[in-house]
């Protein structure tokens, strides 16, 4: 009976665990995302108002953030103080560090495209292509919470429901 | 000097330099050209050599390696630290100044906006020019311009005659005894590479950078006290105004000026009333055959100096 017990309780905590961990993922979705929407922004305004190189630039960056952002922008730092890659094959190259996270290869791709025009002798379409970029990156955020709002009862519930009716089957 | 240089070719021609030229031949590189579709070019010692692509150095330039847009697109991002949005201004004046004070030229379409060049883009072509700075070459104009009081100098050669780099030595000699105030438009006597000056321009001498040459002079005038001011090729009536300006403040003046000889100056409007109000008391001119050679010295009163050199 002890046993029973105790993997009725098993049941319903993994179960309703997964509802938890589904929904979670969106919140760390949408948390990645602001973190890289944000350092995007620095990125922005180092080219725009501070018109740093972007050895300088990445290295600031990354002194300043942590977690995956930190290793984006050190890995990119490495390879532009390497000068063995093009411009844009090393943007592209850091962008690989993004996929240990969170974030899909949707927004990946958005990031991706940056790669274009990185090294164009015009700032203008560097900032706007990054505006675009964190425009398009705060649009998915915007659409992640409406999703989270709304999924985010259902998947707790529905969880537990799961491990309820897993007991109902077998027992 | 070979690794700085080398560090701003792209990994093509990179090679092809290191695995064709020996130390001896790169430190006699005046020019490096890379034109687009076209043999690489290299200038040693007045001479034209490439490199071909099986690695050997020749005279026979249409065997060279021939350089790619993709060669030019590389180099010029290694040139700017893959940041041409940070070179704007520099890229707008066609030139970029490296460590070490070698400067690198650009050529392709230029952008308009309301008549002035907002950039250029699409390089076609790019030229290095490897500085050098010939230590002593100004020693023989010295005695002429120094005793018994520092004169006003103008030194006149036409262009590739070395003027600049006997200007830069004369500052060098001359900031020994002399506060010397440099203006420096086109960071070709100082060689200016983040601030700092590349070449030796002596203990005593204050440089102002990528500033116009007739604001810079006001402006070291009233900031910086020098007793001499130097700037490189004056060539506008806003630089002779500026140079009677500060002589008239009693600070003395070293420039240089393009022209054949005595004759080709005196017609140009600029020096032409300078000449008149006898400003310089010294003009220095070199020979266009022989590189640094002085071919003639002349005084206040275009009379001819007597120097034996």
């Amino acid at each position: 009976m002890l046993i029973k017990i105790a993997g009725i309780i098993l049941i319903c905590t993994s179960s309703t665990f997964l509802g938890i961990y589904h929904v979670m993922k969106i919140k760390f979705h949408i948390r990645d995302l602001n973190l890289l929407s944000n350092a995007l922004e620095i990125l922005k305004s180092e080219i725009e108002f501070g018109i740093t190189p972007l050895n300088e630039a990445t290295e600031n960056i990354s002194k300043h953030s942590s977690d995956f952002i930190k290793e984006f922008f050190l890995h990119m730092n490495k390879l532009l103080e390497e000068k063995r890659l093009c411009a844009s094959q090393i943007w592209l190259n850091a962008t690989s560090t993004l996929n240990k996270t969170y974030i899909d290869s949707q927004d990946i791709e958005i990031v991706k495209s940056f790669a274009n025009v990185i090294s164009n002798l015009d700032r203008n379409l560097q900032i706007e292509s990054l505006n675009k970029i964190i425009l398009s990156l705060q649009k998915k955020i915007l659409e992640l919470e409406n999703q989270y709002q709304n999924e985010k009862k259902l998947y707790y519930n529905l969880g537990f429901l799961l491990g309820l009716l897993t007991i109902i089957i077998f027992v | 000097m070979r690794q700085t240089v080398e560090n701003f070719l792209c990994p093509q021609i990179k090679t092809l330099f290191e695995k064709s030229i020996g130390d001896k031949f790169f430190n006699g590189i005046e020019e490096i050209r890379m034109r687009a579709q076209k043999p690489i070019i290299i200038k040693n010692n007045n001479s034209k050599w490439t490199i071909t692509n099986h690695f050997t150095l020749t005279k026979e330039i249409l065997q060279g390696y021939v350089i790619t847009q993709k060669n030019l697109f590389d180099t010029l991002e290694l040139i700017t630290n893959y940041s041409p949005y940070a070179f704007e201004n520099e890229i707008k004046n066609g030139f970029i100044t490296i460590s070490g004070g070698h400067r690198i030229g650009f050529c392709g379409e230029a952008v308009i906006e309301n008549g002035q060049i907002k950039t250029i883009r699409n390089i076609n072509s790019i030229n290095f020019r490897i500085a050098h700075e010939i230590k002593n070459c100004a020693l023989p104009i010295i005695k002429f311009i120094r005793y018994p009081n520092f004169m006003n100098t103008i030194i006149i050669s036409p262009p590739g005659s070395g003027k600049t780099t006997m200007l830069r030595d004369a500052v060098r000699l001359l900031s020994s005894e002399f506060n010397i105030s440099v203006i420096d438009e086109r960071s070709e006597i100082g060689g200016c590479y983040m601030g700092i000056i590349q070449n030796d321009l002596g203990l005593h001498t204050d440089l102002l950078d990528s500033c116009p040459k007739s604001l810079g002079m006001i402006m070291m005038l009233r900031t910086m006290s020098p007793q001499i001011i130097a700037v490189d090729e004056i060539g506008t009536i806003d630089d002779a105004n500026a140079i009677l300006n500060i002589t008239s403040c009693g600070v003395k003046i070293i420039c240089t000026a393009h022209g054949k000889d005595l004759n080709d100056i005196k017609n140009r409007d600029e020096i032409k009333h300078l000449i008149s109000k006898k400003i310089f008391e010294r003009y220095i001119i070199l020979d266009s055959d022989k590189v640094g050679k002085i071919k003639n010295i002349y005084d206040e009163n275009l009379n001819e100096v007597n120097c034996t050199c």
